[in-house]
Order: C-alpha cells, then sequence, then structure tokens
C-alpha cells in the first residue's frame, strides 16, 4: 500500500514537473511545442479583370488597378495565435517585382498594415502604369508584383516571413501618330502641259506598323491628280522604315488657248493599324495650290509654222516679181 | 490502478500531440499549403468525431493548456513568442500618388505619414519613436528627405526642393517638455520642369524615388535607468501621456531591464542613419504646349501673284505636339490659305507654308499688310501663339490671257490696215507720183555741192524749191481731184468686193508662178489688173453711167496732161543742166 502510495506520488510529482516544465518552456527553452503554433500567412489578392482588358495607351493618364489584398493565418492553433497576436500588425510590403522597360509602375501605399487574424483581413493598394511612347503596340506584358510580410514571434518563429508574387497582364495600345513634311511646299507654278509633283514625306511617330490610306477628296474638272493609294510604314524604335515619301502628281487640264487656271487639291492622309485595320487615327488634310499657266498649242502646231513658213516664201517672191516689173514698165516710160 | 491509467493517459497524450503535430509541421512549406488543414482536421476528427464525452473534455482541457501556455509565452518581453517591435514601421507615401508636371510650373507633392487611427491627420514624430514611454532611449530622431532623379535624364532639368528638407525631436529623460514635439513626419517636395529643346530633358513619363532617411542619435547608457518623468512623483500628472510605466515597471526596468536593454544595444552607434523607407512617385510630364513662331523677312508680292510663305515653327513643348494653324489677314482682297497641321517632335523646327494671293488688279500703287499667324496645339486650342507675316503689294498686272487675245487681234488687224492701206496706197502712186525734190535728185545734189558761191547756192537751191513747191501744190490739188472724182463713183460695196478680190488674187498667184514660163505672161497680166481699180466699169449704178464715162475721159486727159508736164519737167530739168555745163565750160 505504501509502494502503492510512493509510486502515484512519483508519477504525479513527474506529471507536475512535466506539465510545469511545458508550460513554463515558452518562457526561455526551445521546445517541440513551439511548432505547434506555427501559422503560416496566407494572401488572397485580387484584382478586377475589366480593369486590365482595355488596353493601355500611351499618352494617356496612368491607369490605375486597385488591388485588394487579403491576409490571414493558417496553422493548427490559429484560433489560439490569432487573439495571441491580436495587438500586432502584419506589415504588408508590395515591391514591383519586373515590368517592362517601356513601362513606369508604382503601387500605393507601399506599406500596408493588417491585423493579424485567422480570417480574411483586407487592405487596398493601387497599381498606377503609364505607358513610354515607344511600348511595342499590341503586345501583351505582365507586372510582377512582390508582397512580403516580416516575420512574427520571440526566439520562436510564430509566424514566418511572407513572401508572395503576382503578375497583373495587361495590354499596349495603339497610337496612330504621324509627321508630315511638305518637302517642296505646298504650290507651284507650272506650263499647262506641266505636272506639278509634290513631294510628302510621312514618318510614322506612333508605337506600331501603321499603314497610311491616302484620299483626295476632290479633283476639279479637268483636273487629274494622281497618289499611292496606300503605303505601309514601320515602326521607329525599331528602325523599321519609319519614313516614307508619298508623290502627289497634279496634272492641270490641257487644251487648246490660253491658261490661267489655279485649283486647290486637297487630300486627306489617315493612319490606321496594319494589325487592326479598324483602328485609325485622325485625318491629315492637306491642301496644295496650283497655278497652271501658258498657251497650250493645238498639237498640230508643227504643220502651221511649215504652212507659215511656204506663205513668207510666196511673199518674197511675189515681191520680187513686183520689183521685176516695174523695173520693166520703167524702162519702156523711158525708152 | 485507475490514477495510475490517468496519469499514463495523460502524459501520452502530452507527448503524442506534441511530437506528431511537430513532424508534420516540420514538412511545411509554400507547396504543402494543404497540410494545415489535415493536421486541423485530423486532430478536430479525432477529438470531435468520436463523440465521446471525455474525449470533448480531454480536447478542451488540452486546448486550455496550450492556449494558457501561448499566454505565457506572448506575456511578456523576452519570452519565447512574444513579437517584440521597437517601433512600428511607418507607411511613408506621397500625396498625390501620381502626380502631372508640367514645364514652368510649380508643382507640391505632400510626403509623409498619415495617422492609422485618423488618415486625415499627419503622423507625429512622437508616434514614430512610441510616444512618451520610449522615446526617452534617444537623444534626437530626424527624417531627411532625399530625392533620386532618374539617371536618363539631365540632372538640370528638374529643380526641386523639400520644405522641411529635415524634420526632428529631441526627447530627454528628465521632462516631456521635448523639441520638436508638434511635429510631424511630413515634407512638401516643390518640383519645377525647365523648359528646353535639350532631348535629354524628360518628356515620358517617370518615377521619382524619394528617400526617407532616419537619423537616430542615442546612448545606450542613457537606456540604465528609467526616465525621471516617469518616477513615481511625477507619474500621476504624466499618466495621460505614459501608457506603460508604473512604478512597478519603472522598478523593474531599474533592477534588471534597464541594464538588459542597455547590453541588447551596446553594439549600435551614437548615430545611427538607416534608409527608413523609398516612396515612389509616378510623375506624369504633362504636355507643355509651346510654339515659336518665325516669320520671314517683309515680303513683296505683286497682283495676281500666288506666294507660298514659308515660316518656321519650333516645337518648345515638352512632348510631340501636333500643331494646327489660323491666319487672319486686315485686307480682304488677299487670299490666305493656313498651312496644313505639323506634327513635330520637342525642340523639332520645321516649316508651315502660308499660301497667299494677290487681286488680280491692274496697278497697285503700294500697300502693306500684315497675315497674323496663330499656332496651337491641337490638345490645347486655347493656348494660341502668334506672329506677323509683313507684306507689300505692289505692281502692275496684265492678265498673260488679255495680252495674248490683244496681241492676236493687233496682228489681225494690222493684216487687215495692210491689206487695206497698200492698194490705195498704189493706186495714188498711179493717179499722181508725188513731185521728187529737185535737190535729192543725184545730179542736181552733186550740182549743189559744187556750188561755192553761197549765193549762187542760194539762189539755185530756192529757185528748185521754188520748182518743188509748185509741183507740190499742183499735185495736192490733182490728187484731190482725182480723188474725189473716184470717191465719188466708188461705192463702199465695190471697194470691198474689189478688196476681196485682190485678196483672193493674191493668194491664187503661187500657181502660175510656178510654171518660170508663163512669168512674163502673168506679168502682163498683172498690168491690166492694176490699172482696172480705179476703172469705174463696175459700178452698177446705170444713171450715173454717163457721168462716169465723162470722169473717165477727164482722168485720161488728166493723166496725158500728167506725162506731157512731166516730159517738159525732165526737158527743162536737162535744159538745165546743159545750161549749167556750158556755163562751166566757159
Amino acid at each position: 500500500m505504501n509502494k502503492k502510495k510512493s509510486l502515484v506520488k512519483t508519477v504525479v510529482t513527474l506529471t507536475l514537473f512535466f506539465v510545469l516544465f511545458t508550460i513554463l518552456a515558452p518562457l526561455s527553452t526551445a521546445n517541440p511545442m513551439d511548432r505547434l503554433y506555427r501559422c503560416e500567412p496566407e494572401f488572397l489578392i485580387t484584382w478586377d479583370e475589366e480593369d486590365v482588358n482595355e488596353p493601355i495607351s500611351p499618352y494617356s493618364a496612368p491607369t490605375n488597378i486597385p488591388i485588394k489584398i487579403q491576409v490571414k493565418i493558417r496553422g493548427v492553433l490559429q484560433h489560439i495565435v490569432s487573439p495571441g497576436y491580436a495587438i500586432n500588425d502584419f506589415y504588408v510590403r508590395l515591391y514591383i517585382d519586373e515590368a517592362p522597360e517601356w513601362c513606369k509602375v508604382t503601387v500605393n501605399p507601399p506599406l500596408i498594415s493588417i491585423p493579424v487574424n485567422q480570417d480574411w483581413e483586407l487592405a487596398n493598394a493601387t497599381l498606377f502604369i503609364t505607358l513610354d511612347k515607344d511600348s511595342p503596340a499590341f503586345e501583351t506584358s505582365k507586372i510582377k508584383i512582390r508582397i512580403t510580410t516580416q516575420r512574427m514571434g520571440g526566439s520562436a518563429t510564430i509566424i514566418p516571413a511572407g513572401n508572395k508574387t503576382l503578375e497583373i497582364p495587361f495590354t499596349v495600345g495603339y497610337v496612330p501618330l504621324l509627321a508630315i513634311n511638305e518637302l517642296e511646299g505646298n504650290h507651284k507654278v507650272i506650263n499647262p502641259d506641266d505636272t506639278a509633283n509634290f513631294p510628302i514625306e510621312l514618318i510614322n511617330l506612333g508605337n506600331g506598323k501603321t499603314d497610311i490610306k491616302t484620299d483626295i477628296s476632290s479633283v476639279p474638272k479637268g483636273w487629274q491628280v494622281k497618289t499611292i493609294s496606300e503605303i505601309s510604314l514601320g515602326v521607329k524604335y525599331l528602325g523599321d522604315n519609319y519614313k516614307k515619301t508619298l508623290n502627289l502628281a497634279i496634272k492641270p487640264p490641257y487644251d487648246f488657248g490660253y491658261h490661267e487656271d489655279r485649283e486647290v487639291i486637297e487630300i486627306s492622309i489617315t493612319p490606321y493599324s496594319n494589325k487592326y485595320s479598324n483602328i485609325s487615327g485622325e485625318s491629315y488634310v492637306l491642301s496644295f495650290v496650283v497655278h497652271s499657266k501658258g498657251f497650250s498649242t493645238p498639237g498640230f502646231e508643227g504643220i502651221l509654222v511649215i504652212f507659215s513658213i511656204i506663205v513668207v516664201l510666196f511673199i518674197v517672191k511675189k515681191h520680187k516679181l513686183r520689183n521685176n516689173k516695174r523695173n520693166q514698165s520703167s524702162k519702156r516710160g523711158d525708152d | 490502478m485507475r490514477n495510475k491509467f490517468l496519469t499514463i493517459g495523460l502524459l501520452f497524450i502530452l507527448i503524442f500531440s506534441s511530437t506528431v503535430t511537430s513532424s508534420e509541421i516540420l514538412s511545411e512549406g509554400e507547396e504543402n499549403d494543404d497540410a494545415f488543414p489535415n493536421i486541423d482536421e485530423q486532430i478536430l476528427q479525432s477529438t470531435g468525431d468520436s463523440g465521446s464525452t471525455s474525449f470533448g473534455l480531454l480536447r478542451a482541457l488540452f486546448e486550455k493548456f496550450l492556449d494558457f501556455r501561448f499566454r505565457i509565452g506572448t506575456a511578456m518581453m523576452g519570452t519565447r513568442y512574444f513579437n517584440f517591435q521597437l517601433f512600428e514601421p511607418v507607411s511613408v507615401r506621397s500625396y498625390p500618388e501620381a502626380v502631372d508636371i508640367e514645364y514652368l510650373n510649380e508643382t507640391t507633392i505632400e510626403i509623409g505619414a498619415k495617422n492609422p487611427e485618423n488618415p486625415d491627420e499627419w503622423r507625429l514624430l512622437l508616434n514614430t519613436i512610441n510616444g512618451y514611454d520610449w522615446g526617452w532611449i534617444y537623444n534626437s530622431v530626424s527624417f531627411r528627405f532625399e530625392l533620386l532623379l532618374p539617371e536618363n535624364i539631365s540632372q538640370d532639368a528638374l529643380t526641386y526642393r523639400f520644405d522641411p528638407e529635415i524634420v526632428s525631436i529631441s526627447p530627454n529623460t528628465k521632462n516631456l517638455d521635448w523639441k520638436g514635439i508638434d511635429e510631424v513626419l511630413k515634407t512638401n517636395l516643390t518640383l519645377e520642369l525647365k523648359p528646353s529643346g535639350d532631348s535629354t530633358n524628360p518628356t515620358q513619363d517617370m518615377i521619382l524615388k524619394v528617400k526617407v532617411i532616419r537619423i537616430d542619435v542615442s546612448n545606450p547608457r542613457n537606456m540604465r535607468f528609467a526616465p525621471e518623468f516617469a518616477n513615481f512623483r511625477n507619474l500621476p500628472k504624466n499618466k495621460d501621456k505614459l501608457n506603460i510605466w508604473s512604478a512597478g515597471f519603472r522598478l523593474q526596468w531599474n533592477t534588471f531591464m534597464g541594464f538588459y536593454f542597455m547590453l541588447l544595444n551596446s553594439g549600435l552607434p551614437d548615430i545611427d542613419e538607416k534608409v527608413d523607407s523609398i516612396v515612389n512617385i509616378l510623375v506624369r510630364i504633362k504636355k507643355d504646349h509651346f510654339a515659336e513662331l518665325i516669320p520671314p523677312k517683309p515680303i513683296d508680292i505683286h497682283p495676281n501673284e500666288v506666294l507660298s510663305i514659308p515660316v518656321e515653327v519650333k516645337n518648345l513643348g515638352s512632348h510631340i505636339d501636333t500643331f494646327n494653324f489660323r491666319v487672319n489677314v486686315s485686307d480682304d482682297s488677299l487670299k490666305v490659305g493656313q498651312p496644313s497641321a505639323l506634327t513635330m517632335e520637342p525642340g523639332e523646327t520645321r516649316n508651315a507654308y502660308v499660301t497667299v494671293s494677290a487681286p488680280p488688279v491692274l496697278y497697285d500703287q503700294g500697300k502693306t499688310t500684315s497675315i497674323v499667324i496663330e499656332v496651337f496645339s491641337i490638345d490645347n486650342p486655347e493656348l494660341i501663339f502668334s506672329n506677323k507675316i509683313v507684306l507689300t503689294t505692289q505692281g502692275v498686272y496684265v492678265s498673260g490671257g488679255y495680252a495674248y487675245y490683244l496681241m492676236l487681234a493687233g496682228i489681225i488687224l494690222l493684216i487687215l490696215i495692210a491689206l487695206i492701206i497698200v492698194p490705195m496706197r498704189k493706186r495714188r502712186v498711179k493717179i499722181c507720183v508725188k513731185p521728187q525734190k529737185p535737190w535729192e535728185i543725184p545730179e542736181e545734189k552733186e550740182y549743189l555741192k559744187k556750188l561755192k558761191d553761197k549765193k549762187e547756192y542760194n539762189k539755185v537751191f530756192n529757185m528748185m524749191n521754188e520748182e518743188y513747191q509748185s509741183a507740190l501744190l499742183w499735185y495736192k490739188h490733182y490728187r484731190k481731184e482725182m480723188l474725189a472724182k473716184y470717191h465719188k463713183k466708188i461705192s463702199l460695196r465695190e471697194f470691198s468686193k474689189q478688196a476681196i478680190k485682190k485678196i483672193t488674187s493674191f493668194f491664187k498667184m503661187p500657181k502660175k508662178i510656178m510654171k518660170k514660163k508663163d512669168i512674163k505672161k502673168s506679168l502682163i497680166k498683172l498690168k491690166p489688173e492694176v490699172k482696172k481699180v480705179p476703172k469705174p466699169k463696175e459700178i452698177p449704178s446705170a444713171k450715173t453711167a454717163e457721168i462716169e464715162q465723162k470722169a473717165m475721159i477727164d482722168i485720161n486727159a488728166q493723166q496725158e496732161k500728167l506725162r506731157r508736164e512731166k516730159l517738159l519737167l525732165k526737158i527743162k530739168r536737162k535744159q538745165e543742166k546743159q545750161r549749167r555745163k556750158f556755163k562751166q565750160s566757159i
């Protein structure tokens, strides 16, 4: 009986020691039970797909993409850790990890504090995106954002540092932009049988391959206007034949008589996307003044010249004959 | 026996739970996110699904135990689970997050941290050093702001200033009257973009980085003892400003915590400078529309002239810009065509052509007009840049068409006149030849030359002149008489018929001329034709036939008379010559 009692006492004493040890262990020494409290931070990051569906164009105002960041802890004893760490906050840091070099992107705020909770805690951030003028049109690219949280705990880690990346895709919009040079001005004085040629230099300043369509709005009666109706221009940043010269040929009316015709010929130049022809820019309207001045011959002027030579020769001959006749008559008179 | 069983059971649960769960957690990672619910579920299932009240009780007891254990672990600083963070990281950001900056315009951005409890307020520096409870450990804490410009832009392109450049708070351990106690973690960044044609100037959007540098000045020895304002005498009056300090905590600090803290921070430098945060500001260079127009020197324009006047346009704005034009002219008679739109890179210069058409006036004595040319960006039509083209209209204009047709009409008229006058002159010559001036006859001329005596010369010359005057008077009288008779007998209709006949005969000639043998014949034939002109045969009127016949007789008589007179004159001259020769020989 005494043996039994002593055994029970020993066991109880040992148990008490053990319980005391496990209870007091968190104060100083490491214990396998520390891992029982360990909780992982979990992230749920969402954004509205509609915000990134629309292509982002260079020169436009910054595109704002709101991001919802939700954090919670997940572990065996999350229900114990969560209230225990309620006074602590997650400091969520947001970084732009990767972005194309022609893309300027910031995320704000860069640091968000979110309470530690076993249920989702929400915070908002915004991504601001702008694109350089040389961003390749229609290209789909990605912005990689990294989200980190700090480690939590004392000498034992209860919540390890969190790290998550997300990729937000976006599409580059197309900007149709042209520079037009009238190399030889917009006015010419020509003869009625001449053709006024106006070289027009076209430079693609947009961010994608561009087709140029020309349209001659109205051709005056009797005049002829000719130009290439379609030209394709490359992209400047790729050094891909982005500059071409278009020739506008204007021929005035050429009918017999004296001409002093002056007309204004208008030509509209419209840039279109080479990839999607339904995307077009604003039309550029150019005006050219042609002054046709001079005499236009009927075409058989050579015959007239020959005829007039014959007439002159005939007159000369006749004149000589008359002189001879006079001389003869004067001789007779003398006689 | 029952107690023994209970004791062993309790020990088994404790050991089993700690070993199994920890082994499971050892394999945790990003990939095994699903491990947690399994363990959780296992435990829950192993405890809850049994339905056993005793096991549920055990589970509750176990959880209570773990909860209690966790509370002990987080109870105080230094325990294994206590999450110690002396200072909360401060979220410093820019307000607004993205800004548009414009050339020459100052743009101010607020950079700082807002109070998490009240986002409308800026965060006090005191809060960044954990208030009065912990701030005293520093001698001073400062935040300095530095702007990092992007590498690809000219460093002179952007001027900036921080106001203030540095914010600081200087605590002390004696009292709560700290210097900079009302300072907030905030500065104003003012940016100004310089206009320039320099291609390295920013035209693209950019990210400006502002470094927020925290400078802590502290002395670990100051941490050894609790601050004086937290002693038991000062505590009641400072109670609302101090949260952690109590008499007990002060005692604890002074006993061992202060010492521990001093040791902990002994490795820190007296002045600790570190980048607290970096604020990214998305700066969008607002399109600055600025164009310079350089007109040409004053230009002269003649009536009906069209000029294409080149005007230099320079894009001094910040971006690629498309400029449109508007032209105003005070003189309504001038027609002015505005140039086409120009798209230019920043700093680029191009020519815009203003087409001016002067009115087709015959004579413009000179007038100076100015053409006002206005240029504006299509993105901002309200911002207009203008200059003037000075134009002087002056000169004479004869339309090429008019001149041509006038010349043509003139030639035709000349031909017609020639066709009329030539036969008329011929006819007159036939009627009567104008007497020749005697002193112009070569022989007479020679004779006059030989006369050296002036009196003799004058006498001979006067004689010749009188002779000529007399012959001229006769000639005029005779011609007048003859023409009057001719004009009476020939009507206009007849004259025109004759003229036509003449013309047609003129053009019929070549066939006959071509035959050399017939030349003589043709000449003979021509003779009567010429004579026929003045003949009144073709005059149709029958009543005047008698008169005409008489006139014809008169004309013949006159012609005969004229011939005789001519002969007499000739004989006279010859006699005179002979007389002179005779005199000379004598």
